[in-house]
């Protein structure tokens, strides 16, 4: 068998098997350290990550390996791509946060990109009182504390 | 099957996933603060998504983002209408974890006192703002590099002088003086440091009517760089480390002042500078090996020292290297000055030649020429003036020792390999069969 159509199995923390093709499983860094450290298995456990995300990075991972093959007019793959990572990443904020966690510890490094620019864009122009609403964030500061915090750099909370 | 490597990796990341788990980082639940419990490295990179003030902004989200933003690897400041609130910022920031800090305005706005006491900031550099005397004892001990340009100050001498106590470790201190503002600038300037290895100070204004007076004192000093036009009385005490001087300064003495008696004072100033220089006033002698001297200081040199029977030119023995600057009329006294060089071994000159006048024949070969001097180069040549064959002949016609003769000509007059002046200079005698000739 050849190296492109070698498959690999990624499994799942609930134990279900997801069958890729090696280009796409070396997209993962974590995994392709693991090729490289002279790992020979068909199938690696990623315990950390459920079905339905492991399922949607597997996507990411092979829509960005299918376009990498294609040659020629690149300009219009770009912007495939681009189109592509702005539907995929419109998701709500609980599977944006697990596509992050997920894609900071496979390390795909797009992924994580692209995740964080869409919490950065969410945050933007915002007061910390929507910031905090928005992603559940309990203030644990006395109303003391946290006088002084603002006092630290009070010109950034000047409109 | 997996292999025994392959089972080693899967325990590697079993092991990573527990260890994940542990730190709290367990996104198998739903709900709750999510963010927060991205890892910091996650969460850093979001904020430098962020303009910087967005990025501060999350500090008072809860206690666990205090200080994520100052994480983040860069921040985009634009120090112009937010200048007032960057001063703000800068104040706390510096005394947290600030190590560089470059603060650059065109609109003069005062630093806060709190720039006055840290102790991260290794550098600092200033430019065009304002400084208050500080109210305090100044203490900026890792601080080691420290340039201040364009600075205003409310009161100079005592501000310097507060702040150059407080950096005890300071090495790389660079002063350029604000042009004159009333009330602004320093009549005297004392510069004492005992960590002091780099010195550079640039003083611009001239100014009638006002005494200037500059006064170095730091021993481990190894460079200096002194272009000072104002100043007239100039004090070097204890410069017995310093390797390489670059001066361009006339003592404010103007050329034809020189002779006139209410100016012998400076005559004085100007030799003891010298003799600053090269001799320090233990009386060992100093080790400056590389100078690099402007024409205007080569001229008040030679009308003060040469022509003075009591003042002459000191002697430095230990300068290797010099590079000078002279025009058509200062080249006769060149040999009188490399007197002063006995072991010379590489001359640097940068010639404004013009045609008038022309350079008679040097006769006076100085000791240099004779027994060290091994390259020579001359910038700004032209090929047309005989002053520039002349000196190109005097030196291969006098040097002994001589292995190098590098010829800069003029950007728009570099000749041609057959050209008059490269046949003329090929049938000089060379005293020193080894020495190659070198055009640019």
């Amino acid at each position: 068998m050849s190296e492109s159509n070698k498959k690999i199995s990624l499994i799942s923390s609930e134990g279900e098997a997801f069958e890729v093709s090696e280009a796409v499983a070396r997209e993962f860094e974590i995994v392709a350290h693991m090729l490289e450290d002279g790992c020979s298995g068909s199938s690696i456990p990623i315990t950390t990550v459920d079905s339905n995300i492991l399922g949607k990075v597997i996507e990411y991972c092979t829509k960005h390996v299918e376009v990498g093959n294609v040659e020629g007019n690149s300009e219009k793959a770009e912007k495939d791509l681009e189109e592509f990572d702005k539907r995929f990443i419109a998701v709500e904020m609980n599977t944006l946060f697990s596509l992050i966690l997920a894609a900071n510890y496979l390390n795909v490094k797009g992924l994580l990109n692209i995740g964080c620019q869409k919490v950065a864009d969410t945050i933007k122009d915002m007061k910390p009182e929507e910031v905090r609403s928005i992603f559940n964030i309990e203030n644990d500061y006395t109303p003391a504390e946290e006088e002084v915090v603002r006092k630290e750099n009070e010109w950034a909370f000047q409109p | 099957m997996f292999t025994q490597e392959s089972q080693f990796n899967i325990f590697r990341v079993l092991y990573d996933a527990v260890v994940f788990e542990i730190l709290g980082f367990g996104f198998l639940t739903l709900g709750g603060d999510r963010i927060s419990e991205l890892p910091d490295s996650s969460r850093s990179q979001i904020l430098l998504l962020l303009t910087t003030k967005d990025s501060i902004k999350t500090s008072v989200l809860s206690t666990r983002w205090r200080d994520i933003w100052l994480h983040v690897p860069g921040l985009d400041l634009r120090v112009d209408d937010l200048l007032l609130m960057f001063l703000e910022w800068i104040g706390p920031s510096v005394e947290r974890r600030i190590q560089h800090l470059d603060v650059e305005t065109d609109i003069v706005s005062c630093m806060p006192q709190n720039i006055y006491k840290s102790n991260t900031l290794v550098s600092l550099k200033l430019v065009a703002v304002g400084l208050e005397t500080p109210n305090s004892d100044v203490s900026l001990p890792c601080l080691k590099i420290f340039p201040l340009e364009h600075i205003l100050y409310d009161d100079d001498s005592l501000t310097l002088e507060k702040l150059i106590s407080g950096c005890s470790v300071l090495e790389d201190f660079t002063m350029i003086r604000q042009t004159y503002t009333p009330g602004t600038v320093m009549l005297s300037l004392r510069m004492r440091s005992q960590s002091l290895k780099s010195f550079r100070l640039t003083f611009e204004y001239t100014m009638e009517g006002a005494d200037f007076s500059v006064e170095i004192d730091a021993p481990k000093l190894k460079y200096l760089s002194f272009k000072d036009k104002q100043s007239d009385k100039i004090v070097i005490k204890n410069l017995s480390s310093l390797l390489k001087i670059d001066i361009d300064t006339e003592f404010h003495a103007k050329y034809g002042d020189a002779l006139d008696p209410k100016e012998r004072m400076k005559r004085y100033t100007i030799s003891d500078f010298l003799t600053d220089i090269c001799i320090t006033r233990c009386g060992t002698l100093s080790n400056v090996k590389h100078m690099i001297i402007s024409q205007r200081t080569v001229e008040v040199c030679y009308i003060v020292c040469s022509l003075s029977i009591f003042n002459p030119i000191p002697i430095f023995d230990n300068l290797y290297r010099l590079q000078a600057a002279s025009c058509s009329y200062m080249l006769q006294l060149l040999p009188i000055f490399l007197e002063s060089c006995p072991n010379l071994k590489d001359l640097v000159l940068d010639c404004f030649v013009s045609t008038e006048p022309e350079l008679t024949e040097l006769s006076y070969v100085p000791q240099c020429l004779l027994s060290s001097l091994e390259s020579f180069e001359i910038r700004g040549l032209s090929m047309d003036e005989e002053t520039g064959k002349k000196l190109v002949r005097y030196f291969l016609e006098n040097s002994v020792l001589l292995k190098k003769l590098i010829l800069r000509f003029k950007d728009y007059s570099i000749p041609n390999y057959d050209s008059d002046i490269l046949k003329g200079i090929r049938t000089f005698t060379k005293r020193s069969h080894k020495c190659q000739i070198i055009i640019h």
